[in-house]
């Protein structure tokens, strides 16, 4: 009867996908867990696909949730929460809402629709024009409204962002430390110069097409980068990332990367001596298809508000699967490699960090004096009070 | 190598599901669009299964989406969240949070993780004979100064433990929390956190991942094919273009207890509208009415106006609420887009009322409604219609899904 793919040639159109990501994940043997835990990871990444590439529509777009903590691909922040919407660089669209009280929410313009797996750097600097909804007025209620358009609209005198002819899409970051008591924005969009319409059946299947590429772009595109990094910073160190500075760096951000790879009566103990300002700072280990460890029931992330910082002003964390029984533990769970990741936002300075590997026996003897010692009932209430925060975030 | 099943086998199992579907949805054969819109529905609902079914975990629990505008199974209501969370009824859980200033958050104790037609044909699998799944709100628990809460789930009270706490059914599988609101965009929604406190948890290990996918076929079949059933259910024992008191769930006696619902079929033609009129009960806690196709997925409530609660709907002088469902904008404010589809479900609901209206339904031409309504009904000019639908959409998203 019908041109358009049938359930079943969508459903079949995705069976090559795991094979292809193990192929580049664990070109030697998997385990029958690393099979699981791809085919698991593929299927979360549909989900997503979903929910911000076949649901989404630039002509009623809604904001959709990208990366969290059950769709971990992309080596999410777990300070952050990711929205994504597609938009038309021609459109008119009027964000508004409530700026909550988080640390920040920046909402960055982006040219890729479909994630392109290659690591090639584009020949053109990439579209990388980010706002912060700090810029804008806030009534006395803490609301906002900006209007995203390519020219200004004629006798409007509100906020107003340009649009970039290249734009695809949004990507809306919003920044939390205490995750439990910094309420969340809330944020709406119009467009309000195309009433839009249903999808058509043919938009339909051809947006459920794109799964395949959905799920390959987006998870090699990490597993290749977790393979520079291992590459060009190398293991067990954590350096100011050379990617990020040769697609152009980022104007507010500072990104360091390494590889974590110990064995699990090891530990690694990253000390950064502080930047003394800096708007933001966080620290994680991901593994080494750049998933973030499980950040909602492990403490796989520390921030600003998080971690404790010694009174020389040095961060001193540890990074290992076994507990060493410090505030600062960094728990890498059962992988057997990945990426250390930390980032500063708007410091005055980028300082050097070390990275020491020890017993995980060994740690104290490497850290100063006065560190405390957290017993097993106070990890459970960290680890508690952890969980009880990541789901207080608003996801979407 | 494994004895597990590959990705390969788990979407092949997932193959019949749309024909399936589609054989119990157009026995006589679908349109190409209509095949296109049930691919799309059983994508999000293997979406919602992932979230739901697949990530969760009884002993790790955190309240995942079920049912919104983008995962639009079991006839959600727009002005509710639909949360779930599998748990243990052995287990002891905390449940934490903010209570925001939605006007109320419901958690039910569900018997099952799976709907399937075992829900419909014994719909009240309850605490005890005649009673339904037990339903606790926030309001029952004491909120501190700064809007936040605590309540302990076990089956029995723990030891020394005086704060608030709700006692676990037998046999429960699994929460769902309902969060209504009514001005979408000023109602302030609670943010809820769950924690298993007896038992720590642990990764999921892959033979239970690859159950939980193996299960997504029956999850996806099971939800539609019972939201689609249940449509015809109310086609059979209530009729078409009527609004009734839901036999079914007064069978069951349970939800009747605070919410009573009433449902009918609308079928009708483009240039037709229905006149559905009922007096506002007076106490009532909430109500709200709303259209949704003939699977039981809601019409598009984000970009169309296919509900109304007691907010957004006007209320004439004679403390009559009368709306008008049709396809084409009817000019007046309490319009029910009833879209596209050829017929579906016309759902009211009123919650903690003191007494059940009846409601009536009237056929008309829909260049006719203004003749069959008061003559101080409010109309809309195409311009406020599109500040009614602007206002609504930034509502919808304002709402805190997840």
């Amino acid at each position: 009867m019908s041109e358009l793919p049938t359930w079943a040639d969508q459903l079949r159109a995705l069976e090559g996908v795991v094979d292809n990501l193990m192929a580049e994940w664990r070109p030697e043997d998997a385990t029958e867990a690393e099979v699981q835990d791809m085919v698991k990871y593929a299927l979360a990444t549909l989900a997503s696909g979903y929910l911000c590439r076949v649901y989404t529509d630039a002509r009623r777009p809604v904001f959709m949730p990208l990366w969290n903590y059950a769709c971990v691909q992309g080596g999410p922040n777990p300070d952050y929460v990711y929205s994504t919407i597609e938009i038309d660089p021609l459109g008119v669209y009027e964000l508004s809402g409530d700026r909550g009280t988080t640390r920040f929410v920046e909402i960055t313009q982006q040219a890729e629709n479909i994630p392109n797996p290659s690591l090639e750097p584009p020949k053109e600097p990439p579209l990388r024009l980010t706002n912060d909804l700090d810029e804008l007025t806030l009534d006395e209620r803490g609301t906002f409204s900006v209007i995203v358009s390519a020219e200004r609209p004629p006798g409007y005198t509100g906020d107003w962002w340009p649009l970039d002819p290249r734009a695809q899409r949004l990507l809306m970051r919003k920044c939390s430390c205490d995750w439990a008591n910094e309420v969340d924005a809330r944020v709406a969009v119009n467009r309000l110069d195309d009433p839009g319409e249903d999808m058509t059946a043919a938009e339909i299947a051809r947006r459920f097409s794109d799964m395949a590429a959905w799920i390959e772009g987006r998870i090699l595109h990490e597993i290749r980068l977790v393979r520079y990094y291992r590459e060009h910073h190398g293991i067990n160190v954590l350096l100011k990332s050379k990617w990020i500075e040769q697609v152009g760096g980022l104007a507010k951000q500072a990104y360091y990367d390494g590889i974590h790879e110990i064995d699990d009566d090891e530990a690694l103990i990253v000390e950064v001596p502080l930047p003394t300002q800096c708007h933001y700072w966080q620290i994680l280990v991901a593994d080494d298809r750049f998933a973030t460890v499980d950040w909602v029931n492990r403490q796989s992330s520390l921030n600003d508000a998080q971690a404790r910082v010694d009174s020389d002003g040095t961060f001193r964390a540890v990074i290992s699967t076994q507990d060493p029984g410090v505030h600062n533990w960094l728990d890498k769970a059962n992988f057997p490699w990945g990426i250390i990741q930390m980032r500063f936002y708007l410091a005055n300075e980028h300082p050097e960090a070390t990275v020491t590997k020890v017993p995980v026996t060994a740690v104290r003897t490497h850290l100063p004096p006065d560190t405390p010692v957290v017993t097993p009932a106070e990890r459970r209430e960290q680890l508690l009070a952890r969980r009880k925060g990541a789901q207080l975030r608003r996801i979407w | 190598m494994g004895e597990l099943p590959t990705w390969q086998e788990q979407l092949r199992s997932l193959d019949p599901v749309v024909d399936n579907l589609l054989g119990i949805w157009r026995p006589d054969g679908p349109t190409e669009a209509e095949v296109q819109d049930m691919n799309r529905l059983a994508l999000s609902i293997l979406a919602c299964g992932y979230l739901c079914h697949v990530y969760t975990d009884a002993d790790r629990p955190v309240f995942m989406p079920l049912w919104n505008y983008a995962l639009n199974q079991g006839g959600p209501n727009p002005d509710y969240v639909y949360l779930q969370t599998e748990i243990d009824e052995s287990g002891t859980y905390e449940i934490t949070g903010f209570r925001g200033t939605t006007r109320f958050v419901e958690i039910t104790q569900q018997q099952r993780r799976i709907m399937s037609m075992d829900v419909f044909n014994k719909p009240r699998l309850g605490a005890g004979p005649g009673r339904g799944p037990t339903t606790h709100e926030l309001d029952d628990v004491t909120i501190a100064d700064d809007g936040s809460f605590r309540v302990i789930l076990s089956s029995e009270r723990p030891a020394d433990y005086t704060g608030d706490w709700w006692q676990m059914d037998q046999g429960v599988q699994s929460l769902l929390v309902r969060k209504c609101a009514c001005d979408w965009v000023n109602e302030v929604d609670a943010r809820i956190a769950i924690n298993r406190l007896d038992v720590r948890g642990a990764d999921m290990p892959p033979e239970e991942f690859a159950q939980r996918f193996s299960d997504l076929p029956q999850w996806i079949e099971g939800m539609i094919h019972f939201d689609t059933h249940l449509v015809r259910y109310y086609l059979e024992h209530h009729g078409k273009n009527v609004l009734l008191r839901s036999q079914w769930i007064q069978q069951g006696g349970g939800l009747a207890v605070k919410q009573a619902y009433y449902d009918g079929i609308h079928e009708i033609a483009d240039d037709e509208a229905l006149v559905v009129e009922f007096p506002v009960p007076d106490p009532c806690r909430y109500w709200q009415i709303l259209v949704a196709d003939d699977r039981f997925s809601t019409v598009d409530w984000v970009n169309r106006q296919s509900s109304l609660n007691d907010v957004q709907a006007h209320i004439d002088d004679d403390g009559w609420f009368r709306g008008v469902v049709s396809r084409r904008d009817p000019g007046v404010w309490n319009w029910l887009d009833k879209a596209d589809f050829p017929w579906g479900i016309l759902q009211a609901r009123f919650y903690q009322a003191d007494e059940y209206p009846e409601a009536t339904v009237t056929k008309v031409p829909v260049a006719e409604v203004l003749a069959h309504l008061p003559a101080d009904t409010r109309t809309v000019t195409a311009d406020e219609r599109t500040a009614q639908l602007r206002e609504r959409r930034i509502g919808a998203q304002l709402r805190r899904i997840w």
